[in-house]
């Protein structure tokens, strides 16, 4: 999406699959790496004729796809147990699922 | 209580660790090229492929979404490094945006299969919450702006 003319890009797009399956992983990478990086290209020429306040590519991504994550699920289940037990507040059946959950998932 | 914790330090503990992927993008932005994280992303999908990404220590369970975002991040940095040499009147800058957990159709499904749903979820940014930041993010003035960093809630975070 190009927003206000030709000098701010806002790349947004994303699928998110829970399978294993090889196509899934191949049209998850598709749509989210080389896609996003097949619009940004596409696009450049326009960001290229941009005013000289300069212009800006801003893709939204996920804190699971930082490297010191351990490029790991883990930081989004340890977020949401984080957001879970936030304020110490708990709700028996939130707990036990997602104790059940990550204990099962590490083992 | 206690179970909490020693839960999140078993996460800690076992988290998982793929050497290949960190010798090929944990290096400086300048020595990484499209090339290589390309190689590295047909590389997850061949192992995908043959049944042994689990082995090989990708993200486990068909998380392919953390991959496919661990792949554009490191394109973030390498695109932001070729636009270094934009000229001086003309410069581009590209940021990525990294909110973790929103309170999302996309979340609803993960938190699906842990049998929850987001009313037993606190603390889930919102749409608009993060659409705010992807803004702000957009609109910085151009003195002291950032380019091929990482952020999450408004400040800079580490690749």
């Amino acid at each position: 999406m190009v927003v206000g003319g030709d000098d701010e890009q806002i790349n947004n797009a994303a699928v998110q699959k829970f399978s294993q399956v090889y196509e899934d992983a191949q049209e998850t990478l598709e749509t989210n790496y080389f896609g996003a990086k097949t619009v940004t290209k596409e696009l450049f020429p326009l960001l290229r004729s941009a005013s000289p306040a300069g212009a800006r590519i801003v893709m939204v991504s996920s804190q699971n796809g930082l490297l010191r994550v351990g490029n790991s699920v883990l930081h989004l289940h340890v977020t949401l147990v984080a957001a879970v037990f936030a304020d110490l507040q708990f709700e028996s059946v939130a707990d036990c699922r997602l104790l059940q959950f990550l204990l099962l998932f590490w083992s | 209580m206690t179970e909490i914790l020693i839960c999140l330090f078993i996460c800690f503990l076992q988290r998982f660790e793929n050497n290949y992927v960190k010798s090929k993008l944990r290096v400086d932005a300048q020595q990484l090229n499209e090339d290589i994280i390309d190689s590295v992303a047909t590389k997850y999908l061949e192992d995908v492929k043959t049944g042994r990404a689990n082995e090989e220590g990708w993200a486990p369970n068909g998380y392919q979404y953390s991959e496919s975002k661990l792949f554009l991040n490191a394109y973030v940095r390498v695109l932001a490094c070729s636009l270094r040499n934009q000229p001086k009147d003309c410069p581009i800058f590209v940021n990525s945006i990294c909110p973790g957990p929103m309170d999302t159709d996309m979340a609803a499904g993960y938190l699906k299969k842990m049998g929850l749903d987001r009313t037993q979820v606190r603390g889930l940014a919102s749409a608009e919450e993060v659409s705010k930041a992807v803004i702000s993010l957009a609109l910085l003035p151009r003195d002291g702006y950032a380019t091929g960093k990482f952020f999450t809630d408004g400040h800079e975070i580490a690749f």
